[in-house]
Parts: C-alpha cells; sequence; structure tokens
C-alpha cells in the first residue's frame, strides 16, 4: 500500500513509534527513524531490515529546530522523497496539579508536543511539496477527551495540536497535503503499564484489579496494542485516505465515541 | 500480510442500497479484497448487474431482493446468506431513502417519518437481523454511511439530516452493546459524492444562474481543503478500512471523508 513511498516517524521508542514504523514498513515504505536515542532507532531500523524492509536511523530532538530541519534534510538526500509524516514523538504529563506545578513544566511539554510536532513538520514540508503533495499524521491523546486532575500540561499541549492539525490541513490542502490526527485510549505498553503498578501500589490494591477497572469501561474488553493504534496511522498515510483531511479518529476499543 | 487484495479474504459482507453509485462501488472494493458479497436493493435488475462485476472478480455474489423496511424481508436475506456463503461477517448499511426536498413547514412529521422509516428503522431492522450471524461467526464489523448533511445543515433535507444523525448516535449505542460480541460499529460520513445525482443538481443550479456545471463544480470544490469532490471508490476506501480487522481497535467513532469540507 505504501511501495516507493518515503516515510518519517517521529518519537521511536519501544511503543507506538516502533509499532508505526514496523507497519510501515509492511506496507512497502522506507521509514526514517527519529528520536534521541540512537541505540533505539539502530535496534528497530534492524528490526525492518530483518523483515525485508528499509530505515534509516536519524538521530533527532524535535525540539531543537535545527536538528529538525537537519532530519528533513538527511532524508531528503539519503532517500531523495519524504511522503509521509506520523509526529509521534512526545513529552508526556508532569503528573503535577495546575496549582503545585509552575509554568515551566508546562512550556516543557508543549516544547515537545506543540512546537516540536510543528518544527519537524515545518521543515519536513518542501519535501512534501515537491512530491506533489503526502500525509502528515499527528498522535494526540485521550487526555484530550477525558480530562484528568494532573494531566493539564499535556492534555492542553495535545488539544492545542488537534486545532493546528485542522489549520494545517486548511492550509496546506492546496499542496495535496492531508494531515489528520490519530487519537488512541490506553495503549499496552511500558507507560501504561507502569501507571497502572504505581496506581495499584498507591491505592494498595493488585494490578490486575487495575486493569479490570480499566477494560471495564472499553467495550471490547481489551486495552489496545501499539500494533492496533499503528493500523490507523497506516490508513490515513496510505491512498485509501487520500482524500479525507482535517479529521480525527480515535481508537480505543469503544471507550469513549467521537 | 500486507496490500490491499487480502485484507477481507474468507469474509462475507452484505451491501445494502445496490444501485450504479455508492453500492456498486462499495461492492467491488469488498470483492476486489476478497470477501464473496451479499446485494440488498429492492430492484434485482440493479442486483445482477452488480453480481456480474462482483463475480467477474473472481468473488461470490448473492442477489437477494430486499426491503430493508420489511423484517420478513431482512430475515430471508440472512437465511440466504447463512445457508449459502456460510454467515456473514460485514455489513455496510448504504441504503437510505432521499429527502423529497420539502420544508418541515410544508411537509410536515409524515414526510418525515416515511424518510425516517427507510434511513433508521429500515437499517436497524436489517443490522438486528445480520447480528446472530455475525455472533455465530465470533464477531463482525458494521458500517454505517451517514452525510455531510449532519455537519453542515441546509433547508429542505431536514428529514434526511436527522435521521443520519439519528443513526450515528445508534451506531454508538450499537458499539457499546455489542463491543463484548466482538463486532464493531463505525460510520463513515462522506461529502458530496460524485454521480449522476449531483450531476442533475449541478446542471440545475447551472442554469438557475446561467454559469457552467464545470464552474459550479468548481466553486464547490473550492469550498474544501482538498478542492475535489469524492467518487464513490475513494469512500469506499475508507469503509474498507473499517471493516477490515486493521480498524480491530475502532469501534463507535465516525470519520468523515469530504476533503476537508468540514473537521469533526
Amino acid at each position: 500500500m505504501l511501495e516507493g513511498r518515503v516515510a518519517v516517524v517521529s518519537g521511536v521508542g519501544p511503543g507506538l513509534g516502533r509499532a508505526t514504523a514496523l507497519a510501515l514498513a509492511r506496507e512497502g515504505a522506507t521509514v526514517a527513524l527519529l528520536a534521541r536515542t540512537e541505540s533505539t532507532l539502530r535496534e528497530v531500523a534492524a528490526e525492518i531490515e530483518a523483515g525485508g524492509g528499509r530505515a534509516l536511523p536519524v538521530p533527532t530532538n524535535v525540539v531543537d529546530a535545527e536538528q529538525c530541519r537537519r532530519a528533513a534534510d538527511v532524508v531528503g538526500s539519503e532517500l531523495g522523497r519524504i511522503d509521509v509524516l506520523v509526529n509521534s514523538a512526545f513529552r508526556g504529563p508532569s503528573f503535577r496539579r495546575f496549582e503545585e506545578s509552575d509554568l515551566e513544566r508546562w512550556r516543557k511539554v508543549f516544547d515537545v508536543n506543540v512546537f516540536g510536532s510543528l518544527q519537524l513538520t515545518h521543515a519536513a514540508l518542501p519535501y512534501l511539496k515537491d512530491g506533489g503533495g503526502g500525509s502528515v499524521v499527528f498522535v494526540n491523546s485521550m487526555s484530550t477527551r477525558t480530562i484528568r486532575a494532573g494531566e493539564g500540561d499535556y492534555a492542553a499541549s495535545k488539544a492545542a495540536l488537534l486545532t493546528a492539525v485542522q489549520v494545517l490541513a486548511k492550509e496546506l490542502g492546496t499542496y495535496q497535503i492531508r494531515v489528520n490526527s490519530v487519537v488512541p485510549g490506553w495503549i499496552w505498553g511500558g507507560n501504561v503499564e507502569g501507571w497502572v503498578e504505581r496506581e495499584a501500589a498507591a491505592r494498595g490494591v493488585p494490578v490486575d484489579e487495575v486493569v479490570r477497572e480499566i477494560t471495564a469501561r472499553i467495550p471490547q474488553g481489551r486495552i489496545p496494542r501499539p500494533e492496533d493504534v499503528a493500523e490507523a496511522i497506516v490508513f490515513f498515510a496510505c491512498d485509501l485516505a487520500r482524500w479525507i483531511t482535517g479529521q480525527a479518529l480515535d481508537v480505543n476499543g469503544g471507550e469513549w465515541f467521537h | 500480510m500486507s496490500g490491499l487484495d487480502d485484507l477481507l479474504a474468507g469474509k462475507v459482507a452484505v451491501v445494502s442500497g445496490i444501485g450504479p453509485g455508492m453500492g456498486r462501488a462499495l461492492s467491488l472494493r469488498m470483492a476486489r479484497s476478497g470477501a464473496d458479497v451479499v446485494l440488498a436493493a429492492r430492484t434485482e435488475a440493479k442486483l445482477t448487474e452488480v453480481a456480474a462485476e462482483v463475480e467477474a472478480l473472481g468473488r461470490r455474489a448473492l442477489c437477494v431482493p430486499t426491503d430493508i423496511a420489511s423484517p420478513e424481508d431482512c430475515a430471508r436475506l440472512v437465511e440466504r446468506a447463512d445457508a449459502e456463503l456460510g454467515g456473514i461477517d460485514v455489513l455496510v448499511n448504504n441504503a437510505f431513502e432521499e429527502d423529497p426536498f420539502i420544508s418541515f413547514e410544508d411537509g410536515g412529521p409524515d414526510v418525515w417519518r416515511k424518510v425516517f422509516d427507510t434511513n433508521v428503522f429500515g437499517t436497524l431492522q436489517l443490522t438486528q437481523a445480520v447480528i446472530p450471524s455475525m455472533q455465530r461467526r465470533g464477531g463482525g464489523a458494521i458500517v454505517m454511511i451517514s452525510t455531510l448533511s449532519t455537519r453542515i445543515v441546509n433547508p429542505l433535507l431536514g428529514g434526511y439530516a436527522a435521521s443520519k444523525r439519528a443513526l450515528m448516535t445508534a451506531a454508538q449505542t450499537l458499539a457499546l452493546e455489542l463491543g463484548p460480541s466482538g463486532i464493531r460499529v463505525n460510520t463513515v460520513a462522506p461529502g458530496h459524492i460524485r454521480g449522476p445525482s449531483l450531476e442533475w443538481y449541478f446542471d440545475k443550479l447551472a442554469a438557475e444562474r446561467g454559469i457552467t456545471a464545470q464552474e459550479v463544480y468548481d466553486e464547490i470544490a473550492g469550498l474544501n481543503c482538498l478542492h475535489h469532490l469524492h467518487t464513490p471508490e475513494e469512500v469506499a476506501g475508507a469503509v474498507l478500512f473499517f471493516v477490515s480487522d486493521r480498524a480491530r481497535a475502532i469501534t463507535g467513532q465516525t470519520l468523515d471523508v469530504n476533503a476537508g469540507r468540514y473537521f469533526h
């Protein structure tokens, strides 16, 4: 579905970024892997290559605009084009209530989630335009759908992105660049497992009980996996979604409806 | 697994509202991805034409003349799909009743009721009939075809817009209730779809305003981000995603396919 295309994925770590890169490669895309930690990028690149795909690790901190420009230029010169950009790099919530937090913490979260994603997108634009269009996907969050105390920095930054996506869809449509959001709910993996363990410890209940409380709110009765969410990103990246722009698709097993 | 050709391998898909536009495009999209297709509409002649095309793609097609407002017709469709194709995995609710283009004040609730009878109750009738067959197969996927008319409300389409909006919320209720059975329920809301109806409408506008149909097209397409109005085939691509295993963790959602005319 993506043969001959070049995809850039930011935030490649052990979770959704990795699953997305693997799914894009499975569909035939050459995938540029971006994150700060080079060793992780090399591991994921090796996995992609073991499956017969092509990958290019490009160590990048998206907070640094210069590094974003350099990453786009490296991909452009090494792989010749950019057709797909997946903004999945993020900084999680500080888990501090607003009154106990300070705006410096909020700013750090916005620096990654809003400005980091926008910087990378801005840097990739000339290449997306050169190719006659393309698809940009922003990974959003359930934190914008169900507001929880202590996640204000993260939730507000992701909410800004939901609107930024719509603005970009409007402005970049004339270049045939599509811009959409994928909004995951719970994703079973390191971050959520850690949260569940901390929650269980804090309340003095077994981990299973916390998991059961979550799955009880999900009609499918199962916490989605990174691979499940990655499929929605692949959908927006490919031509099945050729004429879809400015939309948000929630992947959450039915926990809430958008 | 990779590519589109085997996304629905071994599946049986029911498509309602078979005609030369959306219904045909949906059926052929499902067939191209490996599904056998049960074709449902009132007019048998329309079914046989599309069936021939499905069979030319190497898939089986089952024509079942069906009025979705009739419980007997819906039950018969499911019986035949179970007996002849082994069950049902996918249901695309595409059948709809057009609005007679009359204001609420002039038409009143009886005009609306007729539209609701097909768009809401007919669709729910067929859906209810199909559920046990999906449950026997261990799950399934249902898509409701909605419309941009629920997002951008225009006069003279009240019954149509309100009925499709009702269906959108019904889909969410069904997603909650059927989640434990492994049945997913989602909605695709297309914008303008190219075809004879739209051409007729554009010609009418063009004649009224003394401009060409192409100028009308450009004007209306210019309202969306990509300056494009969809073909039925393009909308069918989004439906294919929702009914495939790729959307296995997605239920109760609505995706707007409108080239950026309205953001949801």
